[in-house]
């Protein structure tokens, strides 16, 4: 719209820009602010944003510490190792298994394709999350994938079926001539994959790689319920929750709770600062276009 | 030789035995996952809503009992209100906030991209994560918001303790994580609207409010639709943020209907009856679908109105 916009009307823009900037901030800068608080501070009250006394003991003590009562040996360093490495095999799965059937779907030529194309279509609409997470703990508990590998199968295949359409979306604008050439020059369906599909797909499988490491990192629910076998395998989300709900001593400790969560916050932050342009194609591509 | 291979390439008709071992390799991992994942858990749930299974013993079949029960439940029904209540709540001020900001964004304006980026940077968040320091925010003692109130002589108020509160407390913190979301698709949908109808309007004399009324709003009514669709869904299935913010305080007061049946399955202990679990499942998932299927015929009846 070309509109000739008055002082005034420029100042109250702006004014409400900011004012949305504030709303957004503020949860995070307290949340920054009390990590830097000693215990003291905020058990005093006092709505300052800078501490009167400046402490980075909350980070030391948090990072050293044990977020179970059954398991005093493992500490946030460790949940924060494990959610690195549960999110990168998330990750991993999720590309390799959305790049080889998004190709097969879009260029494959087999019977029963529609069928599992629907079936596929139908998933996604049902969905999962909280329907079915009974079962599915039951499912994996019982085959024995109740770790870091169940995990990272079932967050795989409940997002697939979104990241699926996705990628068929961008190979369609891969041309097919390319497939033929590479027939001709002997390739099979697989190697042709390999060696001119994968290549070109590189882009929108980062972007899914991203979002899905996102996803991961900041999971909750599902790693709490199937990796509460093993203390020592909790990822660092979960364990930041059970430090707020371990009853007295977790809600009168809101310095840790905060320096916690700051350190689930920080790597996302830092990640979506450098590459703010990726993660909003990724989330607009996925929904509005897919 | 190469004349055929290249017909055969062209028109695809029959692939090769390869082709076919190939493709059907290539899909298996995700096919299996989704059958194992998704297909069976689903399958599970219906089987079980129809039995009375306490975890031991034998699997009797009792049909519509289970589902009877769920119609008796007071709780869950109220779970069913505060749902609804939460999600009209909080979209009611979250949809227009969106569209607001993107109508602003979309124009040429400076810091545009800074703005963009504040605003959807709580999408990063793990909503679990938010649930927390949401909780210490409100804090009745020494909790943010109440010594801001104080400091400007106002009386702390004790947020956790009435169901309104709490409600209000979880639509902020909703509206908070997702209106960036929103407003970035809202984005999209505005930047593929074609700058030259506006143009043209201009040229044949339309007014803002005209253009406004005539080209922006049935241009921009797909995505409206669809964000609208995503955006309501999501909020009736809101389960981590209550989890971890209220916990369905006061007296079921923020419960809903996810944190109903999680805690059906996973916090009643030795009381643990499968087949009622499995029932409020199915009695949830066919709300969620009417939901659906009522939001889609009434959204296309008004897409024929343009």
């Amino acid at each position: 719209m070309k509109m000739q916009m008055s002082k005034t009307a420029k100042f109250f823009l702006y004014f409400f820009l900011i004012l949305c900037t504030l709303f957004v901030l503020f949860p995070l800068a307290y949340t920054v602010s009390a990590s830097f608080k000693t215990n003291m501070e905020i058990a005093s009250g006092g709505a300052n944003l800078i501490p009167k006394v400046f402490t980075t003991d909350n980070y030391k003590q948090v990072w050293g510490m044990s977020g179970s009562t059954l398991d005093s040996k493992t500490t946030f360093a460790d949940y924060t190792w494990n959610s690195l490495k549960v999110s990168v095999l998330t990750v991993a799965i999720t590309v390799v298994l959305t790049a080889m059937s998004a190709y097969c779907f879009q260029r494959g030529r087999f019977p029963g394709k529609t069928v599992l194309y629907y079936f596929f279509l139908a998933t996604m609409f049902i969905g999962a999350g909280t329907i079915t997470v009974f079962p599915v703990l039951r499912i994996t508990t019982k085959i024995g994938l109740n770790n870091w590998w169940g995990l990272a199968l079932v967050v795989s295949c409940m997002g697939s079926a979104s990241n699926l359409f996705l990628t068929m979306g961008y190979l369609k604008t891969i041309p097919k001539e390319l497939d033929e050439s590479a027939k001709i020059d002997g390739c099979t369906f697989f190697s042709t994959w390999l060696r001119i599909i994968l290549p070109l797909s590189i882009p929108i499988l980062g972007t899914i790689a991203l979002m899905t490491f996102r996803g991961s990192w900041n999971n909750w629910m599902l790693p709490r319920l199937m990796l509460a076998s093993d203390q020592t395998a909790t990822t660092l989300v979960v364990a930041i929750v059970n430090l707020a709900n371990n009853g007295g001593s977790g809600a009168s400790q809101y310095n840790l709770m905060m320096a916690g969560s700051m350190l689930s916050m920080a790597p996302m932050l830092i990640m979506f600062l450098i590459m703010n342009e990726t993660f909003v194609e990724g989330i607009t591509q996925g929904s509005v276009k897919g | 030789m190469k004349d055929t291979k290249v017909k055969q390439a062209r028109t695809g008709e029959r692939p090769g035995a390869v082709e076919l071992i190939q493709s059907y390799l290539m899909v298996a991992g995700t096919v299996i996952g989704i059958f194992v994942f998704v297909a069976i858990p689903l399958a599970w749930v219906i089987r079980y809503g129809m039995v009375k299974y306490k975890g031991y013993g034998k699997v009797k079949y009792v049909f519509l009992e289970n589902i009877v029960k769920v119609f008796q439940d007071s709780v869950y029904w109220k779970s069913v209100l505060n749902t609804f209540v939460f999600a009209i709540g909080k979209l009611l001020v979250e949809i227009p906030l969106a569209l607001v900001t993107a109508f602003i964004l979309t124009r040429k304006i400076k810091f545009r991209n800074f703005f963009r980026a504040m605003y959807f940077m709580p999408s990063m968040i793990s909503v679990a994560i938010m649930g927390v320091v949401f909780s210490y925010l409100f804090a009745h003692n020494t909790g943010v918001v109440n010594e801001i109130i104080k400091f400007f002589g106002g009386q702390p108020v004790m947020w956790f303790s009435s169901e309104k509160t709490s409600m209000l407390m979880l639509m902020v913190a909703s509206i908070w994580q997702n209106f960036g979301l929103n407003m970035l698709f809202f984005m999209t949908g505005l930047q593929s609207i074609d700058p030259a109808m506006y143009e043209a309007a201009t040229v044949d004399g339309a007014s803002n409010t005209r253009q406004f009324l005539s080209i922006t709003l049935p241009l921009l009514g797909p995505v409206l639709q669809m964000v609208l669709m995503n955006a309501i869904l999501g909020s009736l299935k809101v389960t981590d943020l209550v989890l971890t913010f209220t916990n369905g305080r006061p007296n079921h007061g923020t419960e809903v209907m996810m944190t109903h049946i999680y805690k059906k399955w996973f916090e009643t202990g030795s009381a643990m009856d499968y087949g009622y679990g499995a029932a409020l499942t199915i009695v949830t998932a066919v709300i969620l679908g009417a939901v659906t299927l009522i939001y889609l015929k009434t959204t296309n009846k008004s897409a024929d109105v343009y």
